[in-house]
Order: structure tokens, then sequence, then C-alpha cells
């Protein structure tokens, strides 16, 4: 054979493609896949080293799939164990479970009341820096333990973990009642920016889990919750508000009963300008979205008029609701969570430099002003 | 010395070499022939009837030297010499056996002419004549082969080819020098660029309308006796995707069909070690659902999935080799032990997956889609070395081979035209017959990268629009 240049370099270049002898290479049946992670801290008072109690929802696909049926083998399996870091408490796992747990299907991960209280962030901080778990797992506090969520039994999927995150989408996308940054990706990114950040929050019930409103997190720490109707208030604020959710008008009809009036909102925008008057931050809010009548307590037939008397009525209800949000932000919490203060470091930059250490209690004291308008598209068809 | 002799002499041998003394009136002939090749009905029928008629001269031409004598006489012709005017003619025997003119079975299509090519060169350049009769249709016939001295056309139409490629063409012919010209796939190999190369630098088809179609477009057609297998050159990656339909059928159904099958040549390619590469490596990418689903059908499967897809792969390549060989009755054989056997036992004994069987079929379908054969090949052996990337460095390893194999179609060239054009170097405006193939006024322009002489294909302005 002739032995060209060529050939010999060709040869060369082959032989480090075989020492690597598969490299990495884990099988896909043989990795063990955690779909979800509760995190929670640690009461038992005489373990001293221990800190977090990791909880770890492991899949066997094969019991999913019906392939195997011996009564032991359950697809899912919620093993806990505790130690002073969650890398210790993974590792830690790994001497109980028989195959190599894989984060990359990851899908929440879920922090128990009592440790958000101190913190979360010391806890995220593996799922930050790992390559295997992604920025888009999504990021719920539990009222109660983090634990317990992963041991309900969903009535129509086989598995919590995927359930939990479903239903953090739905909700996200579909309701607007849970918060619009859900990943552990935007928390980092609000955290680290000195933000603070609403999280999706959560209750356990017997056979479900049920959306409960927003966390509030000062930096990294729980200090409240939000209802579900204080979230929805908050996106409006936000302008992330999604389609598909309602405004309810309450009123009194010619009969004296009571009788509401429902939009189902199909977008929504807000702009926030920024001023300083006097030393003093001043926020312009301007709410506009669009919907359509969904239920109408009158069932009158519309008119013009009528149409433009409703939109000023909702107006009036959503400017009240919007006014009492901020009013408890800044005067129980003191905290800003509509992210007025990256606002102010857009455009009121020299002042924002200035003040930024102060922030939140200039934010106790900002005059907000708020206008809202809504535009109703459609009244349907009712005859 | 006597010429007679000289012929015995040279074809002395040949047990089929006649050669026999006509005494028609009072003139004596000497015939000779070669028996196989010469019906004797014929030297009855028609050249005694001739020599036997005093008002007929000799249609015959003359020939001077004995090699052209024993030449005439090999390729079928008879030799008869007048002993009364002491001068050699030459007759035009009735031809070799050939097969008749029909419809290709490699190269069939739907819509479109039917006749195909066959075993004879001038049957081929009568197809070709007889739908370009105009003088500038120029065909160069030379003898190639040492030994065989078969018959080798270079067809072109003068004002549009391209005299720089036709050339090039011309003096890598010249340069053949090889014992025999079996088929039009020896010259091939002779004059393309590279011989390391999975890639065929020339075409070849069996239809004389393509061939039109390309010789047209500015390209040179080759036409070797004994093969029914016209050579096209020069050729680019893109022809490969190119099937004479795509431009007999209207633009949208031609364009659809071309983009899928370039999309199965790139699944043909890299479906399986993408597999490999997913599964080994990064399940991660899978969505979720379908990576439980995986985990599930894969759990009782011994093999990594490299060994478990090269064992699929190969056992699908060895069923194609088979059933192209085996006579037409036997394939339904072939058809029942992959199917039945391999398929479906292979998964149940828990050898392989069920998904890898899904990945292997439709692999096999992809690879068919291609409609040159010959690229269609290079595309399935491309994916060995693909399939071991994958499995010993993932996603890594497969975007590797696949940048090397890019790298590999840039540099190439087929007689002085970059294959890989008109992607790689740029030209736009021959993308028109790329991955779709543009309605029929687009394609006014003949291909940009052959730089033919007459540039443009047809006058737009009597067309009117909205009619």
């Amino acid at each position: 054979m002739r032995k060209s240049p060529v050939s010999r370099l060709f040869a060369l270049l082959m032989l480090p493609v075989l020492l690597t002898g598969c490299w990495d290479r884990v099988e896909i049946q043989d990795r063990l896949f955690v779909l979800a992670a509760g995190i929670d801290k640690n009461v038992q008072k005489e373990q001293k080293r221990s800190y977090y109690e990791f909880t770890a929802q492991l899949v066997e696909p094969r019991a999913l799939s019906g392939k195997v049926s011996l009564p032991n083998v359950s697809p899912v399996w919620n093993p806990t164990s505790s130690g002073p870091s969650i890398f210790e408490c993974i590792r830690l796992m790994a001497t109980r479970v028989a195959r190599q747990p894989y984060y990359e299907h990851l899908q929440a991960i879920i922090i128990g009341e009592e440790l958000a209280k101190e913190g979360i962030d010391r806890s995220l901080d593996l799922f930050y820096r790992d390559h295997e778990s992604r920025r888009k797992i999504k990021l719920i506090i539990a009222k109660g333990k983090a634990k317990e969520a992963l041991y309900v039994k969903p009535r129509l999927m086989p598995l919590p973990g995927r359930y939990i995150s479903k239903l953090t989408e739905e909700g996200e996308s579909k309701t607007a009642r849970l918060p619009a940054t859900t990943s552990i990706g935007e928390f980092s990114r609000n955290f680290h920016n000195g933000e603070n950040s609403i999280l999706p929050a959560i209750r356990v019930e017997q056979n479900e889990v049920k959306m409960a409103g927003g966390a509030i997190m000062r930096g990294d720490r729980l200090i409240g919750w939000l209802s579900d109707h204080e979230i929805k208030t908050l996106r409006w604020i936000n302008g992330t508000f999604s389609k598909g959710d309602e405004v309810i008008v309450k009123l009194t009809d010619a009969d004296e009963r009571p009788s509401f009036i429902t939009m189902e909102v199909k977008g929504a925008r807000s702009t926030v300008k920024t001023s300083v008057e006097n030393g003093k931050p001043v926020i312009t809010l301007l709410i506009r979205g669009e919907g359509n009548i969904a239920e109408d307590g009158f069932g009158n037939k519309p008119t013009m008029e009528k149409i433009k008397k409703k939109e000023e009525q909702i107006n009036h209800a959503l400017k009240q609701r919007v006014e009492k949000l901020i009013a408890m932000m800044q005067q129980k919490h003191g905290i800003d969570i509509f992210g007025f203060g990256e606002e102010f470091r857009r455009f009121q930059y020299a002042y924002w430099k200035a003040h930024k250490h102060e922030w939140d209690a200039l934010f106790k004291e900002a005059e907000i002003r708020i206008d809202v308008q809504t535009f109703i598209r459609r009244y349907g068809q009712f005859k | 010395m006597n010429w007679e002799q000289e012929l015995a002499e040279q074809m002395s041998g040949s047990s089929d070499y006649v050669q026999q003394q006509l005494r028609i009136g009072e003139n004596v002939y000497t015939v000779c022939y070669l028996e196989c090749l010469v019906e004797a009905n014929y030297i009855q029928d028609e050249i005694v009837e001739k020599l036997a008629d005093p008002a007929c001269r000799f249609p015959f031409h003359t020939l001077e030297t004995t090699p052209e004598a024993i030449e005439a006489i090999l390729y079928g012709n008879l030799v008869i010499y007048s002993h009364a005017e002491q001068v050699l003619y030459v007759a035009n025997g009735t031809g070799m056996e050939t097969r008749n003119v029909q419809e290709s079975e490699n190269e069939s299509s739907l819509r479109g002419p039917r006749d195909g090519f066959v075993e004879s060169v001038s049957t081929n350049l009568s197809l070709i004549r007889r739908r370009y009769p105009d003088p500038e249709l120029k065909v160069d016939i030379r003898q190639i082969g040492r030994r065989t001295k078969t018959k080798v056309a270079l067809a072109y139409i003068n004002g549009i080819v391209n005299p720089v490629i036709l050339d090039e063409v011309k003096t890598r012919l010249s340069t053949m020098d090889i014992d025999g010209v079996m088929d039009s796939g020896t010259v091939e190999q002779w004059i393309e660029d590279s011989w390391y190369s999975p890639f065929p630098q020339t075409q070849y088809t069996e239809s004389p309308a393509r061939v039109l179609h390309m010789l047209l477009e500015g390209r040179i057609a080759i036409i070797v006796d004994g093969s029914p297998f016209v050579l096209i050159v020069p050729v680019t990656f893109s022809m490969l995707f190119q099937a004479p339909d795509d431009y007999y059928e209207r633009w949208m159904i031609g364009s659809a069909i071309r983009i899928i099958r370039i999309t199965g040549a790139s699944i043909a390619l890299i479906l399986p070690s993408l597999y490999i590469a997913l599964i080994s490596y990064h399940p991660g990418m899978i969505p979720t659902q379908l990576a439980l689903t995986i985990s599930a059908a894969r759990a009782e499967v011994p093999f990594p999935s490299f060994l478990e897809a090269v064992f699929m792969e190969a056992t699908l390549e060895m069923l194609r080799e088979a059933g192209l060989r085996l006579p037409k009755i036997m394939g339904q054989t072939i058809g029942i032990v992959g199917g039945l056997v391999i398929g479906q036992s292979a998964v149940e004994a828990g050898i392989v997956s069920p998904v890898l069987v899904i990945v292997v079929a439709i692999t096999a379908i992809s690879s068919f889609l291609v409609p040159a054969y010959n690229g269609a090949i290079a595309l399935r052996l491309l994916r060995f070395p693909l399939m071991l990337l994958a499995g010993s460095l993932g996603l890594f390893g497969l975007i590797l081979g696949i940048l090397a194999i890019l790298a590999h179609l840039v540099s190439l060239k087929s007689f002085g035209i970059n294959y890989f054009s008109p992607l790689v170097p740029y030209r736009p405006s021959d993308w028109k017959d790329m991955f779709v193939r543009a309605p029929l006024p687009y394609l006014r322009d003949r291909p940009e990268i052959l730089h033919p002489q007459d540039k443009k294909r047809m006058d737009l302005h009597k067309r009117k629009k909205g009619w």
C-alpha cells in the first residue's frame, strides 16, 4: 500500500477516536430520570450535620409502559436523603438507587415553606451551576412541606412531577393565576440583579396539588403570599397578562339582585413612565387591555353607549384592584415586586444610581398614577 | 504479399472466419466475413443479388489496406474482393444483434418519454439525433481500449457547450489506455476527478430525453458502445436529487417531490447516528415523554445502541443486496425473512428495540428516495462512519463527521466545475433549479456555473401574462 502523508495523518487522526472508548456513554435505559425534586429544611435536630432534606422523584419507565407487572416495582419512587449540601444529598441517594440519577429531564424544583423563609438561593446553587440541569426548570414554593407534593397521587397522570409541571404551565399561560416568572433561570437572573421575585405557590391537598397564587420573595426569602386574584392584578400591572382570563364587575340590577359582568381578556399591555418630582419617584402606569364579553348579568341588547359604559365599569373595577395591590405592597411588605426599579434604572439612571440601595424605602413613598383603559371587542351572539 | 493469404493468416484460429469464392456470371469475387456477425440470408439476398445485377454498380466503398479490411470484418462487415477489378470493397453487414429499444427498468418515470438506451452506440446515437435534428449536435466518435477498441461517442451541442469543459473531457478521454472497456463505468472511473471520493462525479442515465435535457444545459454526454448507460459530465451534487419527472410535471409537484428527496437523503445519512448519539449520550435532548418511552422500550436490550444500530443497518444492507441479485420470484422470500423474521423476531427476542426498527425502516425508505443510485449508495455507505463517530463521541462526533463530508463536497470538482455549486461557490441565480424546480419561465437561463456560450434558454416577451 502506498503510504502518503495524507493517509498517515488520517490514521493518526482516527486513533484518538478509539482512545475515547465511548467516553461518557450511558445508555438511556441505564439512566434514572429525575422528574421533580423537593427541597425542605431538615427539622430533625439530632442530626447536626444535615441541613437540607432532598427528595427526588425517580421514574421507572418500564413500569409506566406496563412491561413490568411485579407488585414491588412501581413507576415512581421518592427517596429522601439529608445532608449539609444538595450535592451530598444527591450522592447519598446514589448509595440507595442502583442507577445513575439523571437531571436533564428535571421538570420542577419544589421548595418547602420553612426553607424558603430562610432563603432559597444556596439550595439552588447546584442547579444553576450543573450542566445537567436546565434553566427552564420550574421553581415552585410549596405551602407546607415540598416533599408532600411529590407524594400526591394525581388522578389523571401517572407521574406527580409531570402533573405539577403541567399544572404550573397551564396556570401560567391559560389563567394568569400564577406569576409569569416560573423558572430557576429567571429567578436566578432576578435575584442576582438584586430584584425581588414572585414565584408560583402550590398547596398540597389529598390527591391533588392546587395552584395557590404566588410567593413574595424578598431577594431569595419568602416574606408572604399573594392570592391568585392578587397575582392576576400583578400581571395586569406587568402587562404579562395572557389570554383567557376574566375581569368580573359586580353590580346591582334594578331589582337589587347582584349581577356580574365578566370580560374574557384577550391581551393586555402596560406602560410605565417614570419621573422624579421633588426628589421623589413618580410612576405613571398605563394599562391597556382588550377582550370579549363572556357573560353579562343584564342580558341587554348591546348598544354603543352600553358597551362604553361597561368598559368604564371594568376600568374602574380594575383600577381599584391595582391601587389596592400597590398600596398593600407599599405599606405591608414594603418591597417593589413590579419591576419599577428596573424602569428607573433604564430611564432615570442618575437618580437610580444615587438611590439604588434605598430603593425599597423610596418605593414606599412613591407616588403612583394609574390609568386603565379596556376595550370590549366582541359581545357575542345571544339570540 | 497476397492480401487473401494475409487476411487468412491474421484470422487464423478463428473458426467463424469465412473466406469463400463466389462465381457470379463471369466475375469472381472473394467474400470474407465472420459467420457469427453476418447472417447467411443476408449474403444470399442482398450481396449476391447486387453483385449479379449488371446495372448495379457497387454501392460499397473501397478499402486500401489490410488492417482496414480486418477491422471492417471484425465490426461485422463483409469484405469483397473483385478479381476482375482487383479492388477491395466493404459492404455493411446487418449489424450485430442488439436488444430492442424498450422502457428502462432502472430509471422508470411516471410521466415522460419511456424509451431507453440499448447496448449499441449507433442505436443510442439515433435516439438522441432523432430528438435533435440539427447539425449543431456534434458527435465525436473515437475508439478506446487497447484491445477491445470500443467505440466511445462524445455528444455535445456546439454553441452551447463551454469549450473549456469540452477540451478537458476530450483530453481526459484521450489519455485512456486500457485493454478493455466493458461499460461506461470503466470510462467513468478513468476520467473522474477523485478516485477516493464516495460521491459520483458523473451521472449516468438510460433516458435519451434526459440526455437531451443535459445537452441543452451545456453538458456533455459520453456514449459507450455496449453500455445502455450514457454518462453525463460535468455534474453537481444537487443533480443527485433531480429526476426527469421534475421537469415534465408542473413545477409545484416537481418542487415538492424534490424537497422530499432532499429531506429523505438527509434522513438516510444521519438518522441512525442521531439515534445513537441521543440514546447513548444526550437523552436530555429527547422530549421527556419520548425519552421515557424509549427508555422503557430499551430496558431489555443488552447491547449499546451503537452495536444495536450497526447490527440492524448491516442486516438491512445485506437484505437489499440479496434482493438485488435474486430472481424476482424469490423476492417474496426476502421480504418475509427480512420483515418478519428479522424485524419482528429481533424485537420479540429483545435483541433490538422497536424504536430502532422504526429508525432503520425510515432510513431504508429514505435512502430509496434519491433517484441517482450511485449517489444513494454513497450516502448509505457514509452512514456507517457517521454511526461510528456518533457511537464514540456522541453528537460532537456526528457534527465532526458531517463537517468532514461537507468539507470534502466543497473541495470536490467535476471537470473543473465545483461539485457543491451553486451553494459553494455561491451562485444564487442557479438556485431556481436546486432545492425546488422553479416555474418554467424562471428557468430562462442555462446554469451559470457551466458558463455556456449561449446563456438564454427562452425568450419570454411573446408570452403574455394572464391569457
